[in-house]
């Protein structure tokens, strides 16, 4: 009989025991690893919320102030930069595109976003994806609007519905805009971005909605705006990016300002990342305790054994070979518990990946296990050899002096 | 060839100044049976923890079938005592987890000698266990049962079948049979001398009971094979 067959039986006769340290190692390994995965996901969809874009232009504020609005519709509203500015800008020789935005309004707390055609075809996310239709077609007049994934699913609209946009952004008593309503012509493919939760009207409606008037009389007015929120910019080349920026900051007629919005994302990203040190060292400490369990689980076993590890002294069992009894048990219990929790977490992943992707947007890959994560479980595997090094050594040096061994 | 010589030894407990174990000269022969007697805390299991290395002397020297066991390191020692000594203890001799047949074939696990001694015998380890079974009265409907849920009696009779497998030279037995009744007890002594018999293994049997001396041929009393307290030479009764 091998020693590892002997270390098998061992742990097989103390079942519960065994099967509550796995279960503890396993809980453990999927706090840390899906703590890990979560952190990762959120990283990943929030640096990639936007991309394809070389800046964001706006009127001179703070630049997370700018991305927040344009971008995630979050914080303080900025001041609008002239329509005139727009225009002037796209002339630019290093400039290849410019969408202009309008925010401002909302719609049952989603907000509404002003725009032309080129947005679905320029704005990015991820890795550079397309915004894409789910049904029905883009807006080609004023009065229709284009749904985010979200706005769809939650207001239960469908194509052809009709609904009023109110003034504000925020929930509650707005007033509504009643003599406009649009009509739903198009809802967008999910993208884990706030795309999802976003309204899309045309620029010229967005501006009809601030002209008193009713449906048919308003075609007759000039529908281009006096003004936008910001504008996304695309460059021809990459190069020009630092000068475009800066000609857009010594910008004459009003005050300007043009941010890189993956500069500016990763550091609104490294605010958040105390808050997330903070939850990796509670995961960590939590890990702590399962192999403080762990030791005080083998100290007791070993206590309880003396009298079987006398046997196999007795019977030519090397004091090497009983502290080898004890690192193969413990490995086995934490290589276990491991391969559980990552099954655990595959199958929690699998269940909840719906309500990460609809209730915070994160896109989650669980089924792969990324090299990180591999490292963090061969970390955790490791923890548990060192663990059982202490009882494992107690046993070699009690095995070695004299009076462990009785007849 | 002596089967265990004493030469100068001593042995005494650091934590424990009361007790010492001094034997200057002492030889146990071979093909014997021998059985050595003494009140309880006399010494009795010092002594065999003593000749088969798992105790070493503080002064002294222990030669078993002429090796000096003194002399050997760590490896060395544990590797003579599961090829040379079986070892039945007074109680819980067997592992609990294991099965009876497991329990039996453990020492062939740290014997390449003993491994190959019992294969001699049969085809595989756990047939000869089987074979020994049988001899020892230990049925079929026993070998699957949980440890715990054997006699005591049928316990003892497993442990000289782990005892005697791949035969060793010398079996040693620290009150075997004290947790017996009358009839177990001499069923459990008739078998393990009638197995050294067969086997023809030397015997050095430990015990206070001195009812069982018939059984021997050779019968030292520890207390004055200790000189500590008597400088007297051993005496043979
Ligand atoms: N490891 C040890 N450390 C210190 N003292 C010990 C140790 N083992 C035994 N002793 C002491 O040595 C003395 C002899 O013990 P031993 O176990 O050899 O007696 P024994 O004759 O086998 O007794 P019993 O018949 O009760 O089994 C006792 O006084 C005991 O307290
Ligand atoms: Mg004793």
């Amino acid at each position: 009989m091998s020693l590892l067959k002997l270390t098998l039986k061992r742990l097989f006769s103390r079942k519960v025991t065994s099967l509550l340290l796995i279960l503890s190692i396993g809980l453990s390994t999927l706090l840390l690893v899906g703590v890990q995965k979560i952190k990762q996901s959120a990283k990943d969809s929030f640096s990639q919320s936007l991309s394809g874009t070389d800046l964001i232009v706006g009127a001179r504020s703070g630049d997370t102030q700018l991305l927040l609005y344009t971008v995630f519709r979050q914080g303080q509203p900025i001041a609008n930069m002239s329509w005139k500015s727009v225009k002037e800008i796209q002339t630019f020789p290093e400039i290849s595109w410019v969408v202009p935005i309008s925010l401002g309004d909302s719609h049952k707390g989603y907000p509404v976003l002003g725009t032309t055609l080129p947005y679905f075809k320029h704005y990015k996310y991820a890795s550079k994806q397309p915004l894409k239709l789910k049904t029905g077609r883009l807006f080609q007049d004023v009065f229709e609007v284009v749904l985010g994934s979200e706005v769809a699913k939650h207001l239960n609209y469908k194509l052809n519905d009709r609904l009023f946009l109110a003034h504000g952004i925020a929930k509650g008593n707005l007033t509504i805009h009643k003599n406009y309503s649009f009509n739903v012509v198009g809802v967008l493919k999910p993208t884990g971005t706030p795309v999802d939760k976003t309204l899309h009207i045309p620029i010229e409606g967005f501006t009809a909605l601030h002209i008193k008037g009713d449906k048919k009389t308003i075609k007759t007015y000039d529908l281009t705006p006096k003004s936008v929120t910001s504008c996304l910019i695309g460059l021809t080349s990459k190069i020009s990016i630092f000068s475009v920026q800066k000609q857009i900051v010594n910008w004459k007629q009003e005050p300007l300002m043009a941010i890189i919005p993956g500069v500016t994302l990763s550091r609104l990203w490294d605010n958040i990342r105390t808050i997330d040190t903070a939850f990796f060292i509670i995961t960590l400490l939590v890990t702590l305790i399962t192999f403080i369990g762990l030791l005080l689980v083998l100290l007791i076993s070993l206590q309880q054994s003396k009298r079987e590890l006398a046997i196999l002294r007795t019977l030519g069992a090397h004091p090497l070979q009983l502290s080898w009894l004890l690192i193969l048990e413990s490995l086995f219990i934490t290589t276990s518990g491991v391969i559980f929790g990552l099954g655990l977490m595959n199958s929690f992943g699998y269940a909840l990946k719906p309500f990460f992707e609809e209730k915070m947007g994160l896109i989650l890959s669980f089924n792969v296990l990324t090299l990180p994560e591999l490292y963090l479980a061969l970390c955790i595997i490791f923890i548990g050899i060192l663990t059982s090094s202490i009882p494992a050594l107690l046993a070699y040096r009690k095995g070695l002096s004299e009076g462990f061994v009785s007849l | 060839m002596s089967l265990v010589r004493f030469d100068n030894f001593l042995l005494n407990y650091p934590s424990d100044t009361s007790f010492s174990l001094q034997i200057k000269n002492l030889i146990l022969e071979k093909n014997k049976k021998i059985f050595i007697e003494g009140p309880s805390g006399c010494g009795k299991t010092t002594f065999l923890n003593v000749i088969t290395g798992l105790t070493k002397p503080v002064t002294g020297n222990i030669y078993v079938l002429d090796t000096n066991i003194t002399a050997l390191n760590q490896v060395a020692c544990d590797r003579f005592r599961v090829d040379h000594f079986g070892i039945i203890f007074q109680l819980f001799n067997l592992i609990p987890y294991l099965t009876v047949i497991e329990n039996i074939i453990l020492p062939c696990t740290f014997s390449t000698q003993r491994r190959k001694k019992a294969l001699a015998n049969n085809k595989t380890l756990e047939e000869e266990a089987r074979r020994l079974c049988t001899e020892l009265d230990i049925t079929d409907s026993l070998l699957n049962k949980p440890i715990s849920q054997l006699s005591i009696g049928q316990q003892q009779r497993v442990s000289i079948a782990r005892a005697i497998i791949g035969q060793p030279d010398i079996i040693i037995a620290d009150e075997p049979t004290s947790a017996l009744d009358d009839d177990r007890k001499n069923q459990f002594m008739s078998l393990l001398l009638k197995e050294c018999n067969t086997y023809n293994l030397d015997l050095i049997f430990v015990s206070h009971d001195t009812s069982l001396q018939s059984h021997f041929n050779q019968i030292y009393h520890l207390e004055n094979l200790n000189n500590t307290h008597s400088n007297n030479d051993h005496v043979i009764t």
